[in-house]
């Protein structure tokens, strides 16, 4: 199977990780990957925040409910709010999605796990970083080497469920 | 009782808290026992280190059961109500023989 096929298809949210840092060189591929993302009319909206520092990474994990294991790496994507406060445009969240769904398949195929945390207290994360006013924090993602110690079951029922599409 | 736990550790605990407070107000409600049970881990695991046999016993069933009720009995509320009653049945029976 083509390799990018196959880490769409098989790549699912992990959220148990190993004590194995993650590279410098992996970091900035995956960024390059974030920002390879398309964009409309070339704004530069999104904000990429990349977090390593393991004292900083604990201390946003007890803001976010929903993250069960203190990761290696924290990503979070955020949006410059003038940008859009100025537009009722729906496009910045699409790209936004399209370059969350890059840095965890570009993640994948790197045999690095992900998930992103929706549960997340984005208002105290913002000023834990101490970010300015104009920058909206919008989705985080857990992000390490898996631990193998919990085998996942994926149930594709659901996906089949929702597979339906016109054949024009 | 620990006298390692500082005050820090309680802040976070707190911090996870507050912010599940905020989130449950967006999120479905399923999730409320399971950020309410996860705050008792947390504070569970500041008290792994007791001296106290029966406060041991609470802290690791606690500390044992926080995978399943995050994942195996997330949105299965009969079984979830079961293990809650069996939990603090458990409890108490460790605090009466605490007491006497």
């Amino acid at each position: 199977m083509n390799e990018t096929i196959k880490h769409i298809l098989t790549r699912q949210s992990c959220r148990e990780f190993i004590k194995k840092r993650i590279s410098n060189k992996t970091i900035e591929t995956l960024f390059d990957c974030a920002k390879k993302a398309p964009r409309s009319q070339g704004n530069e909206f999104i904000e990429f925040y990349f977090i390593r520092n393991k004292k900083i990474v604990e201390q946003i994990s007890w803001f976010c409910p929903g993250m069960e294991e203190v990761p290696e790496l924290i990503v979070i994507l955020g949006i410059k709010q003038k940008r859009i406060d100025v537009s009722e445009s729906y496009y910045h969240y699409l790209e936004l999605g399209a370059s969350l769904q890059n840095i965890l398949l570009s993640a994948s195929s790197l045999g690095i796990g992900s998930v992103p945390v929706g549960s997340s207290n984005f208002v105290g994360i913002h000023s834990l970083l101490g970010l300015s006013k104009g920058i909206s924090l919008k989705i985080l993602i857990s992000l390490g080497y898996p631990s193998n110690n919990r085998k996942i079951k994926v149930n594709l029922s659901q996906y089949n469920k929702t597979r339906s599409y016109n054949f024009l | 009782m620990n006298n390692s736990i500082e005050e820090k550790d309680l802040i976070n605990v707190i911090i996870h808290l507050i912010s599940s407070s905020r989130l449950i107000i967006d999120e479905p409600k399923e999730y409320s026992p399971m950020r309410l049970f996860s705050a008792a881990k947390y504070l569970c695991r500041l008290l792994e280190n007791t001296d106290d046999q029966n406060t041991k016993l609470i802290v690791n069933k606690i500390i044992e059961l926080d995978p399943i009720i995050s994942r195996d009995l997330f949105n299965k509320p009969k079984e979830l109500k079961l293990c809650l009653d069996d939990l603090s049945i458990f409890i108490t029976k460790n605090l009466r023989e605490f007491d006497e």
